[in-house]
């Protein structure tokens, strides 16, 4: 039952090393050799996660930069854009007021032509007036003896009343 | 009845190869020939067209056992006895099938002594080689001195305790899991023996792999740490 065979010790350490060797080989080889190609793409996989994460986070930062950036320009030239606005405003503001000022003086000056012309004409009916009326006084009556001298006086009379009114 | 379990107990030649005078070759060895046979071509049948990606019910039930093995003795060794679990996994699957052999009226390996004693050998030349390739020789020489010089003499004779322990306690279990069946097979020889088999041949021989690798990778992790 106790019995130990030097053959037989020799034989089963042999057996023993060569099983080890043939179950590395046959048994744990082929599988850690599938642990470890799944193992790498499941590493190759993450690591191509972590770098496009990586990319993306650099993407996002630039993008925020460029929005950053496009949005200091866009209220730059809305500023300045305003600013043109106004002096463009100012400038048409002027020019409508300057173009006023000379219709309404214009305007002034033909209001004045017109009266002047007016009176011209308001002064030459009333002379025409006083002729008539004298006309008429005198062949109504025997003025005879009343001169021409006194019919001119009445004339230069009535005119100077008339142009002292319009001044 | 005790004749008859001393006449089973007896490792018999099996046959005598004609040179040397004749070597004899006993039943251990040719049972062992067997398991060796039936662990490699059950290897070779289980790994198989292993893929990658879309892998078989087989295949993954292969690589879930050999992953908790190896996580289990990754986790008593430590990274640094990392390379020695392949030993340990190889020898607890045949412990394991040596042991379970009795199931099918076999003589299991590991009921001769003989066997038991060179995995123990293999063991402890594994733990000293393992503290040697740690440490350094001068390393593994101080290492029996540790943790104080009064320990010596007890440290060197656990360089023989340590492996005679090994190899009587899976002998002893599977020489007296042997001695049971067969007390029961002469009393009771129908139904009962099934159950009890059960429990002897398959459970405690699972148990008794389980312990002897456990116990050698402690060691290992002792001598590497």
């Amino acid at each position: 039952m106790l019995r130990v065979e030097l053959w037989d010790i020799l034989f089963i350490l042999i057996n023993l090393i060569v099983l080890y060797a043939v179950m590395r080989l046959v048994l744990i080889k082929p599988i850690r050799k599938v642990i470890e190609q799944r193992q790498a793409i499941i590493d190759k996989g993450l690591r191509h996660a972590k770098n496009s994460e990586e990319n993306a986070r650099a993407l996002e930062n630039l993008w925020n930069e460029k929005i950053a950036s496009v949005e200091e320009k866009s209220a730059d030239m809305i500023a300045q854009a305003r600013k043109n606005a106004q002096i463009e405003y100012d400038k048409m503001i002027g020019n409508a007021n300057s173009e006023a000022a000379g219709i309404v003086e214009r305007a002034r000056k033909s209001m004045d032509l017109e009266k002047d012309k007016a009176i011209s004409e308001l002064q030459s009916q009333i002379a025409d007036i006083a002729i008539d009326a004298t006309k008429k006084v005198l062949e109504n009556s025997d003025l005879s003896s009343i001169d021409n001298s006194l019919y001119e006086k009445f004339l230069t009379k009535s005119g100077d009343a008339d142009d002292s009114d319009s001044h | 009845m005790g004749e008859i379990i001393a006449e089973e107990l007896e490792v018999t030649t099996a046959f005598t190869i004609p040179i040397f005078g004749g070597i004899p070759v006993t039943e251990t060895v040719v049972v062992m020939w067997i398991v060796m046979a039936v662990m490699i071509v059950g290897a070779f049948l289980v790994t198989r067209n292993f893929t990658v990606t879309n892998c078989s019910k087989r295949q993954l039930a292969v690589e879930a056992g050999y992953t908790w093995l190896n996580n289990f003795f990754e986790g008593i060794v430590g990274e640094h006895g990392k390379r020695y679990v392949p030993y340990l996994i190889t020898v607890i699957i045949f412990i394991a099938i040596s042991n379970v052999f009795g199931v099918f009226g076999v003589k299991p390996p590991t009921k001769d002594v003989s066997l038991t004693a060179v995995l123990a050998i293999c063991s402890i030349v594994l733990v000293q080689y393992a503290s040697i390739r740690a440490r350094g020789v001068k390393g593994w020489i101080k290492s029996f001195a540790a943790p104080t010089p009064v320990v010596t003499p007890i440290n060197i004779l656990e360089l023989g305790i340590k492996p005679l322990s090994l190899c009587m306690r899976l002998f002893g279990n599977v020489l007296g899991a042997f001695v049971i069946m067969k007390l029961i097979e002469c009393v009771v020889p129908v139904f009962l023996p099934a159950f009890v088999s059960l429990y002897l041949d398959i459970f405690d021989g699972c148990i008794q792999a389980y312990v002897f690798t456990f116990l050698t990778a402690l060691y290992i992790q002792e001598a590497v740490e």
